[in-house]
């Protein structure tokens, strides 16, 4: 949002330069920067009163001078400039193709709104003596497999359900009741697999976490952005790396390649003066001496040997996790062909270290076919303290003051009170943990766990290349 | 041409006038920084031109071009200044009353040569991105308020502000401080088209069939192979001078072959090309 401050300089500047009937355009261009600041462009105050002062230099009339010169002045990052076009798109589409995309936004509303109650009656369940009721929360994956079903599965699963609520004599409900959440849980991941392999569930997911103004008009463009991003070709990088399709491996493998490549180039440059070489540099020297008329009297060393920081990535290939596994892992074996201090480690029911594996001349495909048929642990279950607990035991060489470790898991783990207390040990022997969840957000709160696990590791949900790319820049070694 | 005066056309002209084939979106850019006074942040793939702004903007304004070329572990002694100690040294021996922390005991690095220059420069900043993150740090003062400290001498203010064109190939994740500093602009490799103009341009004896034919490849070429290094715009350059030399006036595929030394210059870019495109599929194509 835009401080009272830099929305009295835009008024001064507007006002000397443009009559009073101009004055809208200041008020759209402060709409424009807040849904730019939405959809997570960084956009400074003093890039605004740049773009105001950029644009009394051009002809407002000229679209393509005017979109240039906001995108040179509010976009400093080419990943987002796809974000930009779109959001310039509809935010600046005339009045007529405002309306039309108010009518499709409402439309789309409609029929969510009418989906949703149709699948909150279908999972609302109640015994017919009245005694129990009971309903079950789909997560919005889940809400788009279900609709997917045909209308013969959709009853099927939902009977069954019904049965057991009717059937249900005496004994613990609340126990009955999480184990139908299990079953329903359990049914629509089947059915998203079967769907999948069947080529019905191609369309990609687009998992883009946006801040809603809270302005009726400005989010509904900011929703209608997102639904245009959703069947944009381009949106590679916001898709969940859960649904990227077969088509779109290899542009996903180029993304991952070149975060690898970028981040690799920042562990080499961030470094650590260690204690070790003590070498006399001679032009520090003369000039803090000159003052003593050339007399050395204060000698100044050589910067000492720099050191590296020891990354470490442990990536959970449980059953869960295995879409997001072979991304993730694609990304460590890119860094660890660059980083040759980076250790890798894999862990489902228990850890296994693949540092080696990456090491060996082969191609990416090559290693993981080879991991993935030698591994005990791949698409096993998860217990991470299980996990942590071995690598205490076996790498404790690894657990320094200059460690960072990253955590690639949905956290889903057996154990989880337990494995808090792991991660608390391992916390306290690194210099940070790094937690790359792949739930999104939203669902984090119906994990408990998930808040003391927060207390030792630094948290951040990374569902698409976006995320991953996000974290990496802003929050990986960043302190 | 003088600065204040600068309209787009002018500015577009001049492009022309020195052989640059420039996007709407780079002119409107580039005259944008010029006229805010803000430095132009160019980024992009190696070879598409990101420098030759910089050089083509000298060209326009008929003024120096003051190049800083950064590399890891580039500091202030390099590019800002240097006391000249031999000679601080001699002036302490030789016990004459005089200041030795004064201009005359300076030796000007490119950044302070800019500053101190009597007339307007072109200061380019060349792939920033090879720099320190320490060494962006230090240059905010400078691409803000146009001054830097001097320990000993206090603040010099620029006596002429610079034109100021950094590149950077994205190599490494630049500071949001840098970036806010400067506008802002994206050079892509050139579409076909672009890259006709630009052969016809810099090796006018190629004629239209060739160029076009050599485009249209390199364009192949870059979009569907997954390349180490993509061949740049200089070695397309390079490559129609090539053809010319050679006597070839189509693009044929034993000459393709030939050639393509002067297109990839990574033994494993060539093996690619051979593996999944080769000269004879390319030659196909280029005659659908």
């Amino acid at each position: 949002m835009l401080s009272d401050k830099e929305l009295a300089v835009w008024q001064t500047m507007l006002n000397q330069r443009w009559s009073r009937s101009y004055e809208y355009i200041e008020h759209n261009l402060i709409k424009f920067i807040q849904v730019l600041r939405c959809l997570g462009l960084r956009v400074s105050s003093s890039e605004a009163v740049d773009l105001l002062k950029a644009l009394l230099l051009i002809d407002l009339s000229d679209k393509v001078a005017f979109k240039t010169a906001l995108q040179a002045v509010l976009v400093k990052d080419i990943e987002k400039k796809i974000l930009f076009e779109k959001a310039f798109a509809i935010f600046f589409a005339t009045p007529e193709e405002k309306d039309k995309n108010f009518l499709e936004g409402l439309q789309r509303k409609e029929e969510r709104e009418k989906q949703n109650q149709q699948i909150e009656k279908d999972f609302t369940f109640q015994r017919e003596d009245g005694s129990e009721k009971v309903q079950f929360d789909l997560t919005e994956m889940q809400k788009q497999i279900y609709n997917r079903l045909s209308s013969h599965e959709q009853e099927k699963l939902c009977d069954f359900v019904d049965q057991v609520v009717q059937t249900h004599r005496e004994g613990n409900f609340t126990k009955k009741v999480s184990f139908l959440k299990n079953f329903i849980t359990g049914t629509l991941n089947y059915w998203e697999k079967q769907l999948r392999q069947n080529s019905q569930y191609d369309n990609a997911q687009v998992a883009f976490e946006m801040d809603l103004t809270g302005e009726e008009k400005l989010d509904e463009m900011l929703q209608n952005i997102e639904e245009q991003l959703k069947t944009s070709e381009q949106m590679l990088l916001y898709e969940d790396m859960k649904t990227i399709g077969e088509k779109d491996l290899p542009k996903a493998m180029v993304i991952i390649k070149r975060l690898a490549k970028k981040i690799a180039s920042r562990i080499s440059r961030r470094y650590k003066q260690s204690k070790k070489s003590k070498k006399i540099e001679i032009r520090r020297t003369i000039r803090s001496n000159i003052g003593y008329g050339g007399t050395m009297l204060e000698l100044k060393y050589k910067a000492r040997k720099m050191e590296k920081p020891k990354v470490i990535l442990i990536c959970d290939v449980s059953g869960s996790m295995s879409r997001y596994a072979s991304f993730v892992l694609q990304f460590m074996y890119g860094l660890s062909s660059v980083v040759r201090e980076m250790e890798s480690f894999i862990f489902a029911d228990d850890l296994q270290r693949v540092t080696e594996e990456f090491r060996k001349q082969r191609s990416f495909e090559d290693t993981m076919i080879f991991i993935m048929q030698s591994s005990p642990y791949w698409g096993g279950g998860t217990n991470l303290q299980k996990a942590l607990n071995s690598f205490a035991e076996k790498y404790q060489q690894l657990l320094t003051s200059n460690s960072r470790i990253i955590i690639m898991s949905d956290a889903k783990t057996s154990n989880p009170q337990e494995t808090a207390s792991s991660l608390e040990k391992t916390r306290k022997k690194v210099k940070d943990i790094l937690w790359l969840n792949t739930l999104p957000k939203s669902e984090w709160i119906a994990l408990e766990h998930l808040s003391i696990f927060q207390k030792n590791c630094r948290m951040f949900s990374c569902q698409t290349l976006a995320h991953l790319e996000e974290v990496m820049k802003y929050h990986f070694l960043s302190f | 041409m003088d600065l204040k005066e600068l309209t787009i056309e002018q500015l577009k002209e001049g492009f022309a006038n020195a052989g640059y084939i420039s996007e709407e979106e780079t002119l409107i850019t580039t005259y944008l920084s010029l006229k805010l006074g803000k430095p132009l942040l160019v980024t992009g793939p190696p070879g598409v031109g990101k420098t030759e702004i910089a050089k083509v903007l000298s060209k326009i304004f008929a003024t120096q071009l003051i190049r800083l070329q950064c590399y890891e572990g580039l500091d202030e002694t390099k590019a800002l200044y240097e006391w000249d100690y031999k000679k601080q040294l001699l002036m302490i021996q030789s016990k004459k009353e005089e200041n030795i922390f004064s201009q005359d005991y300076l030796l000007e690095r490119p950044l302070l040569q800019a500053l101190l220059a009597e007339q307007q420069v072109v200061l380019l900043i060349d792939e920033i991105d090879k720099a320190d993150e320490e060494f962006e740090a230090f240059l905010f003062e400078m691409l803000s308020d146009f001054q830097v400290s001097i320990p000993e001498l206090g603040t010099v203010t620029a006596k002429n502000i610079p034109i100021i064109i950094l590149t950077s190939n994205n190599e490494r994740e630049l500071s949001d401080g840098l970036k806010r500093r400067c506008a802002f602009l994206y050079l892509d490799y050139p579409s076909v088209e672009k890259e006709i103009q630009i052969i016809n341009s810099k090796v006018p004896q190629a004629g239209q069939q060739l160029s076009r034919e050599i485009a249209s490849a390199v364009g192949k070429i870059r979009s569907q192979l997954e390349l180490k290094k993509k061949p740049s715009i200089s070695e397309t350059i390079d490559w129609t001078r090539s053809l010319l030399l050679l006597n070839a006036d189509r693009l044929e595929t034993q000459i393709i072959d030939q050639t393509l030394n002067i297109i990839f210059k990574d033994e494993e870019d060539k093996k690619t090309f051979q593996r999944e495109l080769g000269s004879e599929k390319l030659y196909q194509a280029l005659n659908e």
